[in-house]
């Protein structure tokens, strides 16, 4: 009987070691993924040091930034564009700025992350990768995001991607879904920057 | 190796949800941490309160009469609190999985508990497996009303690095026991040969010996959304009924509903005729809501004695917007009446509950500074409602709100950030009340 115990204690023993190293390794390999994943796609990811994520400034967007947002813009027309690290759609759309970004500027975009700041580091790499770091971005930051979505438009569901046209009256035009690139180019066409970022 | 060209494949096709055009995760990623004041003790006990979408039932059973078990995540685990007094304390949690492992626990992925006609204690979850999106379906039993649990078993037969989430479970009135998800092996197997194939595939099992074995793997049906919850009842024979979000031919992603188990009524009496909803299942909802993408709002589905399935659920649809109440006749396979409960744009989570001739419906609302608990009541089977009721609120994150029946009390419950797990009386003796 003693022994039958001793016996089920080791391979108890045995399963709980064996069990924590899997789990180890599995979370060491979801990192990885997790980085290949995003890295993968962009061939321009290979000089990514910690400096250019730290250098990227991503603001905590809470209640009162729409009006901070708005008032830098104050009779300037800009793009507002709602993302997430979650929302294929979203990255997908981020290949149409990328292709555009020689014609952004510091004013005439902005791009709000609705994750949380927990997933910063992910947020900063999509930036990144997409070579969109040096946009004026923000990360949702309330421990109720209704708060934000609500402040930003009380109609908005908080389907994604979600982006604000504003004319430099600052009326606007929601869309839901993706921006076609053309789209995109004809608005910038039609606001075309003076200054572009380098 | 061609088993691990086909892993390889199927994780890089899969990385992505949906090759899609929208999605509808804007804003619903609350902040992870408790806020409660006792939780941020860092020698307090795990607990419902502190820990992540706690979810409950009362024990109805005469030895056990009264308690409530109440499982939730904390810490890579999932714990099973009980208590004698209606959560106002707990007794010490067991963890359920003594092996921590990475788990989904949102509001709609989260931990399911079913307690058996006896001593029984059934739990799943589902575990996160590498890479975006993937998981598997666990499952642990306790036989001495929730003191020890056996070790986790993975209920889905397919173990590729995909997703088999959205875990549901319920016993049937033989005391079999159910458990079904969303399942992405199907599409693999499609995108493998790069065909194209929409959604993911619902899949089940069924014990009947207390869980202690499961029948293979079935496939209920082909093109279920990826990430809704699924919905289960029973309906007046004991049957179990599940309602989910399927995606129709065009990206239209409305209701489905059907009795769970196709096999049932095979190869048993042929007095017993299968019925076309035992056979295949039907539409529930016509919203014509077109997304591409998963909207991550499953519906709630609750059966009364005359076989009307009374569901919640949310839709942007062609047809109609906003959180939504409706009828389905089980006997009759039909739609029945449909109304709206909310339009705004805050109000997301739709429950519904029927007790004989009364339909209560529960759902969140954000009013420009709280979140609000809402409550609506019908005394007629759903035809006339009474003023809505707003029944908790709270400045910060929170879970989706559920049911509570101890047998004569309807309880919500409602997990918050800052004031923890709460359990609110919203129809007592609800029996007397017809």
């Amino acid at each position: 009987m003693n022994r039958l115990l001793k016996k089920c204690n080791a391979i108890f023993l045995l399963i709980l070691a064996f069990g924590l190293s899997s789990l180890i390794n599995a979370s060491a390999i979801v990192n990885e993924t997790a980085n290949n994943e995003i890295t993968n796609n962009k061939a321009s990811t290979k000089d990514i040091s910690t400096n250019e994520h730290s250098a990227l400034n991503l603001k905590a967007f809470r209640a009162s930034s729409i009006d901070q947002i708005t008032a830098k813009r104050a009779g300037k027309a800009f793009i507002m564009v709602l993302w997430s690290i979650d929302c294929p759609p979203c990255l997908k759309e981020f290949e149409y700025y990328q292709a555009l970004k020689n014609q952004f500027t510091e004013t005439n975009i902005v791009l709000i992350s609705t994750d949380n700041p927990d997933d910063s580091a992910l947020i900063k790499q999509v930036l990144i990768d997409h070579q969109l770091q040096t946009i004026d971005s923000w990360v949702f930051s309330d421990s109720l995001p209704e708060r934000l979505r609500y402040k930003i438009d009380p109609n908005w569901y908080g389907e994604l991607p979600r982006t604000y046209f504003y004319d430099a009256e600052h009326q606007r035009k929601a869309h839901s879904g993706m921006v076609s690139q053309a789209q995109l180019q004809q608005w910038l066409q039609k606001h075309a920057p003076l200054v572009s970022l380098k | 190796m061609n088993n691990y060209l086909l892993i390889l494949l199927t994780t890089t096709l899969l990385s992505v949800e949906s090759s899609a055009a929208m999605n509808m995760k804007g804003g619903h990623s609350a902040a992870k941490t408790s806020l409660v004041p006792s939780c941020l003790n860092a020698k307090a006990l795990p607990s419902p309160h502190c820990g992540r979408v706690p979810t409950a039932v009362y024990s109805q059973t005469a030895q056990r009469s009264g308690i409530l078990y109440v499982v939730f995540s904390q810490n890579s685990h999932i714990y099973l609190a009980t208590s004698t007094d209606q959560g106002a304390t707990y007794n010490a949690p067991v963890a359920i999985n003594r092996t921590p492992e990475l788990m989904y626990d949102d509001g709609e992925n989260r931990p399911k508990i079913v307690l058996g006609h006896n001593q029984e204690v059934y739990v799943s979850w589902t575990h996160k497996t590498n890479g975006r999106y993937s998981g598997d379906v666990r499952f642990s039993r306790s036989l001495d009303a929730g003191l020890t649990f056996e070790a986790p078993v993975t209920i889905n037969s397919d173990r590729a690095l995909i997703s088999h989430r959205f875990d549901a479970m319920k016993l049937n009135d033989q005391g079999h026991l159910y458990i079904v998800w969303i399942d992405k092996r199907d599409k693999a197997k499609a995108e493998a040969l790069e065909k194209p194939y929409d959604g993911s595939s619902l899949y089940y099992v069924v014990s009947k010996d207390s869980g202690a074995s499961f029948f293979p793997n079935s496939k209920r049906v082909d093109n279920s959304c990826e990430c809704c919850r699924i919905a289960l009842d029973t309906d007046n024979q004991g049957k179990v009924v599940t309602l989910w979000r399927q995606v129709y031919a065009g990206n239209i992603r409305d209701h489905a509903i059907a009795y769970l188990d196709s096999n049932a009524n095979i190869n048993t009496s042929s007095a017993i005729k299968q019925s076309a909803l035992e056979r295949e299942p039907m539409r529930a909802t016509n919203d014509q809501w077109q997304i591409e993408g998963c909207p991550h709002h499953g519906p709630d589905l609750s059966i009364d004695n005359e076989n009307i399935a009374h569901m919640a659920w949310f839709t942007q649809g062609e047809a109609r917007k906003g959180l939504m109440y409706g009828q389905f006749d089980l006997s009759q396979n039909k739609i029945g009446l449909t109304s709206t409960i909310d339009q705004s744009a805050g109000a997301s989570r739709p429950q519904v509950y029927v007790h004989e001739k009364a339909v209560y419906l529960m759902w969140k609302r954000f009013e420009g500074e709280s979140m609000a608990l809402r409550l609506r009541r019908s005394n007629d089977g759903g035809k006339t409602w009474l003023a809505d009721q707003t029944i908790a609120t709270t400045l910060n994150g929170s879970d989706h709100p559920d049911w509570l029946w101890d047998g004569a009390t309807l309880f919500a419950t409602w997990h918050t950030q800052s004031e923890g797990y709460q359990i609110i009386p919203v129809a007592p003796s609800i029996q007397v009340e017809k």
